[in-house]
Order: structure tokens, then sequence, then C-alpha cells
């Protein structure tokens, strides 16, 4: 600690870095594993044999170009929503509404796709894309609002908003936005989005959208706010201390409505992509928890935005493989979603369990009163 | 003690301690005997809480064995320490306040009538506990409303009843008033006359000269020596401690005052249980003159303080920094008016200890050039700045980039005043800028002040240390329950009307005491 090598020369520092970041994915992977051990034995319990079954997740993840594409489009959403609460835990607000944020940008973002415009494909995706971004902004900002002003608490703001997000979108698939009310077989979703606002697909033999250029750009633009604006400094600072940015003449409760803004935007981006570039309708119950999933990615992946990219490709293939499991293997789609949680599980204990202060940070968002405290 | 070379009641041979590179303990020597006060003195740094941590199994020592009562043995955990008839006292107690004296007592410990809680033996042991060693206590009585000195007490007895027979008391004056520490050194004498012994970890020369029978110093991990109190003195100890001739004597140039930058009228507060914590409160800075507030510990200063950063709500009077009405700004608007606040907790408010040590610097100027344009961070900048920064301060670090959780309280500190010296204060606030600082680092402190002073920036000194209000000041103004009880000259002969103010006598009718 006092005194260390002052100068190391760059293979040594390379080196140590990539060891580094050998030594960080270790604990998760072998999450992934023991979690994998796990679901052999529970499939084995129920009469499935797990080596077919794991065959068929191993195809689903590198079977072929065809299924890469798939985990990367998997992986998109994840990535967006992950970037987005990867800012605001850096702001020390624990946001849980990830999937919330995800139906109302979606529902934004869906009602701008399905109008018939006549605008460029360009632009319509822009504006599309943006729709989304203000609505989950918005729906994340106000649950920001209320903790950094009023000391409410955003784990339970953030999960009560998630259900209104979701009954609200359920309340427009079946009501004002429904495809063909009046016909014998309507279901409760929306008419497909306009061809001019449909994200392109970018890999020949493949279903990769465009929104893995978008996710790109997100992590590159939420690392520069992150570690090169003064806002990001902020964010960090009150995050860190929230008494001390104060202190330091900070508006703490601006830094933490525009960190949950954006964080909120994200997911908002992540909801609309998926239509716009997946489902091209919305439908009630559209989002298999990828705004849960993002958390264990923002965790997983330090907060730091190519620790997410890492994190959400690797769910991203969990998922992918699980799809597959069920499809060709015949395992049970309960004992999927099981196996898929009891991994997710496990791989976020592996990484807050090694890493100290994510420890410690978790402890102190857990507990209210002492939250309380730290604010007066 | 008495001269006979009787086993010594604990003996540390060769403690080595390892953390990374650091040495924090280094081939140590200790001895303590049965009815000994064995004072370890240091440096914050030093090794001396490694050491103690060690004696009551918190940490494994690397090398070096631990004789209890002649017999090597070794120490697992506090709780095998306290097997082993080891108490310690933390600077920071851990009692719980909703509980009763007698409830703290017995936590954690099997009660006779397993599993029914029986507090009346237990209260009745601690009564005669507390009878033999003669610390009156009421075991009835709620922690949390017991003072400071009465819950010191509640501390002792826990170990006592634990059947301590060697006591280890880390800084344990640090939270007490003048008045209080007098009466717990007696408490500490009427322990040993019992045949215990006990362990006390201090920085502060006179009160180890005024207790101890003999006096260890430590310094950088290192044992220096072990003297008798009979060959100790202040300066030689001083000496000892860091290596060097220390000057205990500051050089206080005449007053030059100017203009009024701080004029503060009536001003009154509540706290957030309603009690009245500013009562009235009127006085004046001006540019180049110190004004030390001084008082026990808990009388208002805080919240004074804080209400003079903006950090702390008035409900009535006004706050003028410079002319400009300030009262109940945020603390942005005092920041832009050149109040700079050095306060008491460094580690939760004070810095941001996840932060490194470039990033602490600019904690109040992240928006503005040259550490920002546009909203964005001028990294090279801010370096250059922190290297700079680190070197005019003699902040012992690597580089910038260490986070300053890893610094000791004394770089702490000059971290958090240079970033307020550097943001060129009209006004700055210090509020016990010297607590827990080795020496060292309160004479550089203190020198830092009455640079600042010569610069012609109006300085309010919040701090229990008298002699350091009296080294500083040019006026001191004595808080007793929220309230100014009178201001005096800053000169060594206005001791005793300070004391008496302290204690709630208000100057003008203290008719008796003339200076």
């Amino acid at each position: 600690m006092m005194q260390e090598n002052p100068k190391k020369s760059w293979p040594v520092k390379i080196l140590q870095w990539l060891a580094g970041g050998v030594d960080a994915l270790l604990a998760p992977l072998a999450a992934v594993l023991v979690g994998l051990g796990i679901g052999a034995a529970l499939m084995q319990l129920i009469g499935v044999n797990p080596m077919k079954a794991y065959e068929a997740l191993w195809m689903g993840v590198a079977g072929g170009k065809y299924q890469v594409g798939i985990v990367l489009v998997k992986a998109i959403p994840l990535i967006l929503t992950g970037l987005g609460l990867s800012l605001a835990f850096r702001c020390g607000v624990f946001n849980i509404g990830g999937e919330g944020q995800i139906y109302i940008g979606a529902l934004a973002g869906t009602w701008v796709g399905i109008q018939e415009w006549g605008l460029p494909q360009t632009a319509h995706i822009t504006l599309a894309l943006l729709a989304g971004f203000l609505a989950g902004g918005l729906w994340a900002a106000f649950a920001g609002y209320l903790r950094a002003r009023f000391q409410i608490n955003e784990i339970i703001s953030t999960i009560l908003l998630n259900y209104i997000a979701i009954y609200l979108v359920s309340y427009f698939t079946h009501g004002p936005m429904r495809d063909n009310p009046n016909a014998a077989a309507s279901l409760p979703h929306t008419p497909e989005v306009a061809l001019s606002s449909r994200l392109p697909l970018v890999w020949q033999g493949t279903r990769l959208h465009a929104g893995i250029f978008v996710a790109l750009l997100a992590a590159a633009v939420i690392y520069f706010i992150i570690f090169h604006t003064s806002f990001g400094y902020k964010a960090r600072a009150v995050g860190f201390s929230a008494p001390a940015a104060r202190y330091a003449g900070m508006r703490v409760v601006w830094v933490v409505v525009l960190a949950m803004f954006i964080s909120g935007g994200l997911a908002g981006i992540a909801g609309t992509a998926e239509i716009l570039g997946v489902q091209r309708r919305l439908r009630d119950l559209f989002s298999p928890g990828t705004g849960y999933t993002a958390i264990a990615i923002a965790l997983v992946g330090g907060n730091h935005p190519i620790g997410v990219i890492l994190a959400g490709i690797l769910f991203g293939a969990l998922e992918a493989g699980a799809n597959n499991m069920e499809a060709l293997a015949g395992v049970p789609s309960t004992i999927v979603s099981v196996i898929q949680a009891v991994v997710i599980f496990l791989v976020a204990v592996s990484v807050v369990w090694r890493n100290r202060s994510l420890r410690r940070w978790l402890a102190s968002r857990l507990r209210p009163a002492e939250e309380a405290a730290a604010h007066e | 003690m008495g001269g006979e070379r009787s086993v010594p009641l604990l003996e540390l041979k060769h403690i080595t301690k390892v953390f990374g590179d650091l040495k924090a303990n280094d081939q140590i020597d200790l001895d303590v005997q049965r009815g000994e006060i064995h004072a370890l003195l240091g440096e914050n740094g030093a090794g001396k809480t490694t050491l103690m941590n060690i004696l009551y199994g918190l940490y494994h020592p690397d090398g070096g064995e631990i004789f209890l009562r002649g017999e090597l043995t070794k120490i697992h955990s506090p709780r095998d320490a306290i097997r082993q008839h080891i108490g310690m006292i933390h600077q920071h107690f851990m009692l719980v306040p909703t509980f009763s004296v007698v409830e703290n007592v017995v936590l954690g410990l099997p009660v006779e009538r397993e599993p029914l809680l029986d507090l009346r033996t237990a209260a009745r042991r601690l009564s005669e506990l507390s009878a033999q060693y003669g610390l009156q206590i009421d075991p009835n009585a709620l922690v949390g409303s017991l003072p400071v000195g009465v819950q010191q007490r509640v501390e002792i007895l826990k170990a006592l009843y634990r059947g301590a027979d060697l006591l280890v008391l880390d800084e344990p004056t640090a939270v007490l008033s003048p008045l209080e520490v007098e009466s717990f050194f007696q408490v500490l004498r009427q322990l040993v006359q019992q045949g215990l012994s006990i362990i006390f970890i201090s920085h502060k020369l006179d009160e180890v000269l005024h207790i101890s029978d003999r006096i260890t110093v430590l310094r950088r991990g290192k044992k220096v020596g072990t003297l008798p109190r009979s060959e100790a003195t202040n300066r030689k100890l001083a000496e000892m401690m860091v290596g060097r001739e220390v000057f205990l004597d500051l050089q206080r140039p005449p007053l030059q005052a100017g203009d009024v930058v701080l004029d503060v009228q009536q001003l009154s507060s509540k706290s957030e249980n309603g009690i009245q914590s500013l009562k009235v409160i009127q006085f004046t800075v001006q540019a180049g003159e110190v004004l030390g507030i001084a008082g026990v510990d808990g009388n208002g200063q805080q919240q004074l303080a804080e209400a003079l950063a903006g950090l702390h709500h008035t409900v009535g009077g006004s706050i003028c920094v410079q002319g400009v009405d300030l009262t109940n700004r945020p603390p942005e608007d005092f920041i832009r008016r050149g109040v700079c606040y050095v306060l008491a907790d460094r580690q939760t408010t004070g810095l941001v200890l996840d932060f490194n040590v470039d990033e602490n610097l600019i904690l109040k100027r992240c928006d503005r050039q040259p550490f920002a344009r546009r909203g964005v961070l001028n990294l090279g900048g801010i370096r250059e700045y922190g290297q700079k920064v680190i070197h005019e301060y003699d902040i012992r670090v690597e580089d910038g980039r260490t986070p300053v959780r890893q610094l000791s309280g004394g770089n702490q500190q000059k971290v958090i005043l240079a970033r307020e010296i550097e943001d060129g204060p009209k006004l700055l606030i210090l509020m016990h800028p010297t607590r827990g600082l080795d020496i060292g680092a309160t004479e550089y402190v203190r020198q830092r002040v009455l640079e600042q002073r010569a610069r012609g920036v109006a300085v309010l000194l919040v701090s229990t240390e008298l002699d350091e209000i009296l080294a500083l000041s040019d006026r001191v103004a004595v808080m007793f329950r929220g309230e100014i009880m009178g201001i005096v000259p800053g000169n060594a002969d206005q001791l005793e009307r300070i004391s008496h103010m302290m204690l709630g006598e208000s100057l003008e009718t203290m008719t008796g005491i003339n200076p």
C-alpha cells in the first residue's frame, strides 16, 4: 500500500489486466456450471435426460451462425436495460423498475411505430426510440424524485410502478390499441408496427437487427457519462456518499432524478427495440422479466459498460439455450425457468460475494432505516 | 511494579503483523505488570490499534508470541480473549442505547436460569461489582439517557462482569469532557488498586504523563522504547513519537483585522426532536481574525457550524457573509460566497471515501474550469492539479489515484484542508480540525490556519481542545446549551473565565473573576 513498484512495463500491465479479466470471469462461469449441475439433478429427478437437454442448450448457443444471432438478439434488451440500471446503481439508487420502464417505453415506442406517417426509415426509427426513451425515462425519474426529495424508498416505489406499467400495457393492448378489436379471433396485442419503423436486419442468415448497434452506442455513451462528465462524477459522488455530495454543494435531488431519467430511458429504448426489431407488435405481458434479469447483469458486470455487455451476452446465451432445451429436448418450460433462475441466482451471488464494495453497497441499499439516517 | 521481578501479567514478544507491503507491527515487545497502567503512545498509524487488535484476537500475528500469566497462548477471537480475561473498550462504545445498564452488561452472556432472562440476579452481581470497584451506577437506567462518561463506565463494568483482569482502553478520553476525564482517571486508579492491569492507548501526552506508570512509545510499527513515568517529559515523549524536535508553541503574529466577513444576528434553530439547539446567537468575524468557539462537545457547536455552511435549517435570525444575506440558503450558495467548511466528520461527509485523492480534491469544483468544460471532465487537468496539491500539502500517498479510504486520518484531513484552502475562502470554518490527528499533522493544520489568517481570511475555529483554541484564536466565544456565554480575548490569562463559561456561567454575571 505504501510503496508499490512505481513503474511497470507495458507487457506486464497487459498481462495483469488479462489475468484480472480471466479472474473476474472465473466466478460467474463456475457459478454457471454449478447451476447447470443442480439443473441436471433436477431433470434426472423428473425423468428427463440431462445430457440430451444440455446438448440442446449448447446447440442453441453455439450450434451455428443463426444461433449466435439469436444469442445476440436476446442480449440486446438485456444490455440496454443493464446499462441503464448500472448508472442508477452508481448513483446509489436501487432501481428495480427496469421491467416497468421497458413496458412503458415499449408502449410509447410502439405507438409511434404503428403510425403511418410516411417518414423515412431512419427518422421513424429514431422517433420511436426517442419516444421509448422519454417514456421510460420519465417513469423512472418519478421514482427518483420521490426518493431524492421525500426519502421514499426506491425499491418499493419502482416495484409498484412496475405493476402499474404492466397493467397499463395490458389495458392498451386489450382496449385502445388492440388490433382488429371487432374480429372474431382478436388477440390482446397491437397492430404490427409500420414497415418504416422496423429495425433492419444486419447479419445475413440471422435475425440480428440494428438494435445491437444501438446497444453498443449506448454502452459507449454511458461509459462517457460515468467517467468523463461532471454529471457522471456527481452521480458517483452521490452514490458513494449523499451527505458528502450535499456538503460539497451538489444538487443531490437533481443528480438523482437525471440519473434515473437516463436509466429508465435506456430501459425504454430496450423495450422499443424489442418491438421494432423482433416482436413487431406490442403484446400483453410481452417481456420475459428482462428488467429483473438486467439487475443481475448490472451487478455481475460490476456496473461497468464493458462488464454489462459481456454479462448481457452470457445471460442472452443462457436464455437462447434454455429455449432450445425446451424446444428440442422436451424439457418442460417450468423446469427450464427454474434452471435459468438457479443459474442467474448463483452467478449474481458469486459476483456479489467476491466483491466487497458491492456487498457493502447492497447492504446499505437494502437497509432503509440506515439509508434514511444517512439522508438525515 | 514495586521493583520485584514477578512474572508479568502479559508479555508480547516480537509481535509482527504485515498488511501487504506495510509492516504495521515490526517485532514489538511489550510487558504489562499486575496493577499497572501502561500507556501505549504513538501517532496515528504507529501500530497501537493493530497491536491491541492482535491481543484481542481480531487480527492474527504473522510472527511473535503472546504470554499470559507466564504461559504461551494463542488468541483466536474476541470470545477467546474474553475467556482469557482480557477486556477491550473501543473508542466507539458497543452499547445498545434502548437497553438498560444491566441488559447491556449481560448481552450475549448465558444467564443462570436459561432460557429465562434472570435480570435480577445479574443486577445484584452488577451492584456488587460496582461497589467493589467504586463505579457508581444504576443498573436499571436506560443507557441512551446516560451521559457519555457514565456510558463508558458501563463498558468497563461489562468487561469486569466478564471477569477481565486486563483492560485495553482505546483512546478512552476522546469522547469525554475535561471534567469527565478527571473522574475517569480516578476510576482507573481504583481499578488498578484492586489488582487490575490497564493498557491505555492514547496520543495525548498530558494524559499519558498524568495517569500511567510506564509508557511505551511506538513509531511506524516499531517500538521506540519504554519509560517509567518518572523519566518521561512532554518534550521527550513527543520526540520519541515523531522522531524529531516538535515545536509545541506556535507564533501568532499580531492581529490585523479587516472588514466584517461574517455577521451572525440573533440566530436560533431547532433540532429534529424540537429542542432548541441554537439560542439567539450573535457575533461577527472580521477578515484576518480567528474566532474560537470553545465549549464541551454537544452544546450546539455542530449546529452552528452547519448553519453557517447551509446544512442546518434555522428558525430565526440572520447570517450575512460579506454583506450578503445567506440565511437558510442551500450549501452551494455559501460555497459560491467563499464559505469553506472543514467539518468534523471526515469519513462520511468531508470525503467520498471510495473516490481517490484526485477526485476528492475537486469535489466542490467538478463543474468549473479547469476541471470541466461544458460538463466534460478534463481528466488530465484533474490529475495535474492533484499532483500539484499532493506535493504542496505534503499528502503522503503514492499518487492521486489512491483511494482516500486507504489514507491515515492525518492525510485525509490534509486532503480536506487542501480542497477548502485551494477554493480561496473568505470565511474558513473549522470543526475539530485536529481531532484524532497525530502531533505532526496537528502542527501542520495549525500552521495552515494561521497562514490563512495572515492572508486575511476570516476563520471560525470550533474545538474542544482549549490549548488549540488559545493558541490560534484572537477572540474566544464559549458555547453552552446552544447559547454563547460570552466572548473574551484569546489569551492564556482568560482560561479561568473560559472554564466558568463552559460550565454555564455567563460572562456578564461573572463579576467576581477579573483577568
